[in-house]
């Protein structure tokens, strides 16, 4: 064999290897859906680093609104259901 | 839970009026008394408003402390000025325009608020405002401003003319009247909770809203200023609404250390923020 000959065939071989090599490797890995994912964004320090950070309502003084403290009489009942309206500043 | 009404016997009504959003609810109310029901307010609000020279209210200002004629309903609201002035302790005071407009807000709040002023004195209502049956007289350079009760004393009035079942809620100041769909009462949202009102009123005053830069509406009558208080919003239940708005206003004002004894007594509840 002549040494053209012995390149081509070497070439040949060596995409045959690569063919055969990816496919086995394909079959070998199926897709996992249940698999993890790479990176871990959802690991705790990824959630950690990407939940948003607390922002303060703006308000017109600058201090921290709390939440409302309420206080009604024994006759005032609280209920589940949505309401249809409320209160408000106008 | 059962329900005593079928949901289809409600109606409802929402409207732009008193420089807000009204809505209307009514168990086996006619939707016609509804819109006759939005038609009267908006001819209130017309005769109210500061900001429209010709209103009756405007007229009244400019009345240079002679004997004005005044409608039935600017009476009796007058008169209901009085009772909040007394009730309060001076703290609800419907004589505040000359601060508010010294404040900046001499305009619509759409339109943005003008230069400041030195703040006025503002005096004790009763010594600029003298009412007989027809008549109103300010006098001393006395003018007002019913920006701070009308809205819960309208709401008491409509809802007694709409009927025994109803909802009416003006710009946030609101009287609910009968059990609601249920029989026990009304829900409306009242700080973050949601309560059942039946023949209560509800109202909210507060500094978070028509405020602009080193400012806002709520004037304090003893200092002829804008509230200093260290509460931002204080949302008040009453057998009222406008008791609801009086009580609610003076909250506010007296702020988160005095604000608990003085409503003891006389609330069904409150929100204190």
């Amino acid at each position: 064999m002549d040494r053209a000959s012995l390149l081509r065939a070497s070439a040949a071989l060596f995409a045959a290897a690569a063919f055969v090599g990816s496919g086995g490797y394909v079959v070998a890995h199926p897709k996992n859906d249940a698999g993890p994912l790479q990176p871990p964004a959802g690991s705790e320090v990824a959630l950690r680093m990407s939940a948003p950070s607390a922002t303060p309502a703006p308000t017109r003084t600058g201090r921290p609104t709390p939440a409302p403290r309420i206080t009604a009489a024994p006759g005032v009942k609280t209920t589940a259901l949505p309401n249809i309206t409320f209160t408000h500043v106008s | 839970m059962s329900l005593r009404y079928a949901a289809e016997a409600m109606e409802s009504l929402a409207f732009t009026a008193l420089g807000g959003e009204c809505e209307l609810y009514g168990i086996d109310v006619d939707a016609t008394a509804l819109a006759r029901g939005q038609t009267w307010i908006k001819t209130m609000h017309d005769r109210l408003t500061r900001f429209e020279p010709n209103s009756e209210v405007s007229r009244l200002n400019a009345s240079g402390g002679r004997p004005f004629a005044v409608s039935a309903d600017l009476e009796a609201l007058l008169r209901e000025s009085l009772r909040a002035f007394e009730l309060s302790g001076g703290l609800v005071n419907v004589a505040v325009l000359p601060a508010l407009l010294a404040a900046g807000y001499t305009r619509d709040f759409a339109a943005g608020p003008t230069a400041r002023a030195q703040p006025p004195r503002i005096p004790p209502l009763p010594e600029v405002l003298q009412i007989r049956p027809g008549e109103a007289r300010l006098v001393g350079g006395g003018a007002v401003d019913l920006g701070g009760i009308a809205k819960g004393w309208l709401a008491d009035r409509l809802a007694e003319r709409l009927g025994d079942n109803v909802l009416v809620n003006l710009c946030g100041d609101l009287f609910a009247r009968g059990g609601g769909e249920t029989g026990e009462g009304w829900p409306v949202g009242f700080g973050d909770k949601t309560l059942l009102l039946k023949d209560l009123g509800a109202a909210t005053s507060g500094t978070t809203k028509r405020a602009w830069a080193g400012g806002h509406h709520l004037i304090d009558p003893r200092t002829g200023l804008p509230s200093q208080s260290d509460l931002s919003e204080v949302s008040v239940l009453a057998s009222t609404a406008t008791d609801a708005e009086i009580y609610a206003k003076v909250a506010l004002l007296l702020g988160s250390r005095d604000a608990p004894t003085w409503l003891e007594s006389r609330s069904q509840g409150w929100s204190l923020a």
